[in-house]
């Protein structure tokens, strides 16, 4: 049998099977409308509430202050423009990071076209928002900053509460967006100074197109979609019962399971990172060295091209990603790894490796040793060497 | 996406690697992403191109593309190799992603420049024989 071998969930993990389990009575059994006066809606509600209570509470939230969404995307979405737009009397200058995920780019595009300003931070060679730079560019007028937490394509662990504090201090929301930080990272939002903060199922063996915006009781926000009174009238539209509560699984096990799984991966991590770096030449670690989470690693391969990698390492079975996975259609070099400072040489042989819990040392020798092979293949056809010089 | 004949040439690329002896050499960096192609050809005195290699640093498409470029001119006489355009290679490898289309420029632009250092080469030659 041909081996397989999937090293991209930082795009996405499978569905473990207590979440499965968890959500298939949704399907067929309590299958009411949540919103709906009967029992079998009544029977939904409560386990949509059980969900939202499990989400809240990991995180120290209220159970009132979470807003189920289709994923993060639409929270990121939702944050940026909600809060922007329901502000905007106070201010309209928003500060984000250059590495943030395209849903919160380009909801920022979107407000400068309605005449808002953006400031974009600038991170330093390992993914570290610069707080100098934030205290320089922030002023009266600015009404929200938001900085990921976990940055999706190194794994750089941003220092929030920092960041948090000082944007409290100057008379702005601080907004974060969590997605890849759930299940790695201990969060804590009344610690963190957090004010809006953005959740995905897909990222921690929960379901696709399900998560959730938490919103401090307090803050002002506009509406996101028009509909019904679901989500407190805030977001219109059925609830995704079957995908609210698998996600609320999804947070219950990675919160429960955090210590051993991140010992796990770091485990795998370290074994995998020795191995490489002892095995091939000419490759550069992009990322913090140690503010990082232990399921990303992202790795520029010198002299090569990271498409051919990512599609070579298919080809035996292995799946990787070349940049945020939203963003595969495009053929620009990654914009957090541009932002590290590396030269377009350097970040088109950009290659993230994402382990999962099920991760094994086998599979990493496995990929290893297909690495290896992947790469001197390509070395050998390349023009370019070292110096930059044809052989 | 790429379709199955060019993840095959590329997957296994026939005509990869660089060539001793080789009379016209160039290597083209392309414009919008970057890619390199360096085309190497062993020309003989009847100006038929005998051996070709390619080396490529780039995307799935660029490999494909090089390769597909060394068969077409093996064997063909210069001015036969001259000719090969883009719908040649195209009819070969079948598609490539809309954007991708650009490396098949870039690498009749190395073919290009290999086929004129030849001739320089050949100038120089004939130059130094004169004196």
């Amino acid at each position: 049998m041909d081996r397989k071998v999937y090293l991209d969930n930082a795009a996405t993990t499978y569905v473990s099977s207590e979440v499965l389990n968890e959500m298939m009575p949704c399907y067929n059994t309590i299958y009411g409308n949540s919103n709906s006066l009967h029992s079998f809606g009544r029977d939904a509600d409560a386990m949509v509430d059980r969900a939202r209570d499990k989400i809240s509470k990991s995180i120290n939230a209220n159970s009132s202050e979470i807003y189920f969404t289709s994923g993060g995307t639409e929270a990121n979405n939702w944050a940026i423009k909600g809060l922007a737009h329901a502000n905007a009397n106070k201010g309209k200058h928003i500060i984000v990071s250059k590495i943030e995920h395209d849903s919160i780019l380009e909801s920022c595009k979107e407000l400068e076209n309605e005449g808002f300003e953006v400031t974009y931070l600038n991170v330093d060679s390992e993914g570290l928002v610069s707080v100098a730079e934030l205290l320089h560019y922030i002023r009266k007028d600015t009404i929200l900053v938001s900085v990921m937490t976990v940055n999706n394509e190194i794994g750089t662990i941003q220092n929030i509460k920092t960041l948090a504090s000082i944007a409290h201090d100057n008379g702005a929301m601080f907004h974060t967006d969590a997605v890849q930080a759930i299940g790695h990272v201990q969060i804590d939002v009344k610690d963190m100074g957090i004010d809006a903060l953005s959740m995905s199922a897909h990222k921690i063996y929960g379901p696709k197109g399900v998560g959730a915006l938490y919103v401090r009781n307090g803050v002002h926000i506009n509406k996101f979609m028009q509909g019904g009174n679901q989500e407190k009238g805030k977001r219109g539209g059925t609830v995704n019962v079957p995908g609210v509560v698998g996600f609320g699984k999804a947070v219950e096990v990675a919160v429960r399971d955090i210590i051993p799984n991140n010992q796990k991966l770091k485990t795998i991590r370290d074994y995998f990172l020795r191995n490489v770096m002892e095995k091939i030449e000419y490759v550069k670690y992009n990322g913090h060295p140690y503010q990082k989470v232990n399921n990303i690693v992202n790795l520029s391969f010198e002299m090569i091209d990271g498409e051919s990698i990512l599609m070579l390492l298919d080809m035996e079975g292995i799946a990787v990603s070349t940049g945020a996975a939203c963003s595969s259609g495009s053929i620009e070099p990654s914009h957090v790894i541009r932002a590290l400072g590396v030269s377009e040489d350097v970040a088109r042989g950009a290659i993230r490796f994402s382990f999962a819990k099920s991760t094994t040392k086998d599979d990493i020798d496995y990929v290893v040793e297909t690495l290896v092979k992947v790469i001197a293949k390509l070395r050998a056809i390349s023009p370019i060497t070292k110096t930059g010089r044809a052989k | 996406m790429y379709n199955q004949k060019t993840l095959a040439i590329f997957k296994n690329p026939t005509n990869a690697g660089g060539l001793q002896g080789a009379n016209g050499v160039a290597k083209v960096v392309d414009k919008t992403f970057g890619d390199v192609i360096k085309i190497y050809l062993k020309v003989n005195d009847n100006e038929v191109i005998e051996q070709a290699r390619f080396k490529t640093m780039g995307s799935v498409a660029s490999i494909a593309v090089s390769n597909v470029l060394i068969d077409l001119i093996t064997n063909k006489s210069l001015e036969e190799a001259k000719q090969v355009s883009n719908d040649n290679i195209l009819e070969v490898i079948g598609s490539l992603p809309h954007e991708r289309l650009c490396e098949i420029e870039t690498a009749i632009d190395a073919l290009k420049g290999a086929v004129a250092d030849y001739y320089k080469r050949k100038e120089k030659e004939q130059k130094a024989q004169n004196n």
